[in-house]
């Protein structure tokens, strides 16, 4: 966890991954270009790299936007969220050298500045059909850049989460600008449909998952609960799996209430490392396991176990039979409860 | 995510879902989707006018119509910049317009074409001639 930084923190399970999208990757390369060649053997080399790389960037940039909400609908997708930030600046080198191919092709051989010539080559940014779609490439880039040098966790302990969170949300701007990036650059040159239909169905995909997502959490988030005395009614004691947890909503905040060793205890559901649902993990080695990335905290405090420093907010619990009732009111973050014996 | 990350995904999901549907709708209104466009024009032309002459070197090939003139360039240029220009007997020069990639050109013309010049106006420097 956040204790010291290593520059990545492999396992056997990562290593794994990371082959996938780099076969994955050389194999889309190797076919793009055959396919090319076959169809239009005067490609040029450098055309070849400009397209295959860009086309291969927006392909990944589509499936890692498509991995968070597939985990909030389906847990089965969790161990490739576990692995997107590799995907992401995987998929940076490839628009990098999409990028950095193009500007050399189209901007480094003058007597200006490549950069310089990106936004003041063409300035007929009034027109929809001959907008000078380079520059918004360009500002993508940037933001993947920025994404990319601050994907480390570092960056997320020095930044802090919120700020990261933030800083990484700056991929759906991207996004748009990539989209239009596409839509005014490319196809205006050259038009296929097949290319047009693709972007189309991806972006159609990537926007229905992220709304179907985001509406069935609001369900969840407007549950109403019986009160009684303050204490809020959260289900039947045996509607809880074993080192499992049920996901209970607080005044809008999601708390996590486990049952282990015959105990239940409360934390809040948001993992300090990337804003992961602790109340989808399981306790491993006594502690709730993030299902993101693994990070640890103890039930009854919240606390990452020593050395890590890790804190979450903790709540009490009381049963009624086996009626299990929340306190709405939280503790500090890292506070000792007792749990709740069943 | 927290209540509010997750409201922000949301109002960020759903300006994209209004948004990115009404600018792909725009930018490919203007696209031309028929590829059997070359086709079309040929048997247009073809039923238009008769090709009174052909005349090609290494770069082009140009087909003389009545009132045009129909300029094949076979491969691209290195020139940055080519212009086609009108030279009669009396070297009278006319500028009919620029080309750039390889492929299919016309011209108008009001005067018959005896000789075409592609010329790089940039460096001013002929790049071939053609006599018709």
């Amino acid at each position: 966890m956040a204790l010291d930084y290593k520059l990545v923190l492999w396992n056997p399970f990562k290593k794994q991954y990371d082959k996938i999208i780099a076969i994955g990757m050389i194999l889309y390369i190797i076919l793009f270009a055959a396919i090319t060649l076959v169809f239009n053997s005067e490609t040029s080399i450098e055309t070849l790299i400009i397209r295959s790389f860009g086309s291969l960037a927006i392909i990944m940039l589509h499936i890692i936007l498509a991995i968070g909400p597939l985990s909030r609908l389906n847990s089965g997708f969790l161990p490739i969220l576990y692995n997107r930030r590799h995907l992401g600046v995987s998929m940076f080198l490839a628009a990098f050298i999409h990028g950095g191919f193009s500007t050399f092709q189209f901007h480094a051989l003058g007597d200006v500045n490549p950069i310089y010539s990106i936004f003041t080559s063409n300035m007929d940014y009034g027109s929809l059909t001959n907008f000078p779609f380079q520059v918004l490439g360009f500002l993508a880039l940037l933001i993947l850049f920025v994404m990319a040098s601050t994907s480390h966790d570092f960056f997320l302990a020095n930044l802090s989460a919120k700020v990261w969170k933030r800083l990484h949300m700056m991929v759906y701007l991207a996004y748009a600008l990539i989209i239009a990036h596409v839509f005014l650059g490319a196809f205006q040159q050259e038009t296929s449909l097949f290319t047009i239909g693709f972007m189309i169905i991806g972006s159609i995909t990537v926007t229905s998952l992220h709304l179907i997502a985001a509406f069935k959490e609001r369900k969840v988030d407007s549950i109403k609960t019986e009160v009684n005395e303050g204490w809020l009614k959260v289900c039947d004691v045996n509607e809880i799996e074993d080192d499992r947890a049920k996901i209970f909503t607080v005044d809008k905040e999601r708390v996590a209430i486990f049952k282990y060793e015959g105990k239940l205890s409360a934390i809040h559901n948001v993992c300090k490392h990337q804003g992961g649902p602790l109340g989808e993990g399981k306790i491993i080695d006594g502690c709730v396991t993030c299902p993101w990335h693994g990070y640890q905290y103890l039930p009854n405090n919240g606390q990452s176990p020593p050395p890590y420093t890790e804190k979450v907010a903790t709540y009490a619990l009381k049963l009624e039979g086996s009626t299990v009732y929340i306190n709405p009111e939280a503790f500090e973050e890292g506070t000792e409860v007792e749990p709740c014996n069943i | 995510m927290n209540s509010k990350q997750r409201k922000t995904h949301l109002v960020v999901w759903l300006l994209l879902a209004i948004g990115l549907p009404v600018f792909i709708f725009l930018s490919v209104k203007n696209l031309d989707f028929n590829t059997n466009n070359g086709k079309t024009s040929e048997v247009t032309f073809k039923s238009e006018s008769t090709v009174l002459k052909v005349s090609e070197n290494e770069f082009i090939k140009v087909n003389t119509f009545k009132d045009s003139i129909e300029i094949i360039l076979k491969k691209p240029l290195k020139n940055a910049s080519a212009v086609v220009v009108d030279l009669n007997s009396e070297n009278k020069s006319k500028t009919l317009g620029q080309i750039s990639q390889a492929g299919t050109y016309r011209f108008q013309v009001d005067r018959p074409v005896e000789k075409i010049l592609i010329m790089d106006k940039i460096k001013k420097q002929p790049i071939t001639t053609l006599i018709l």
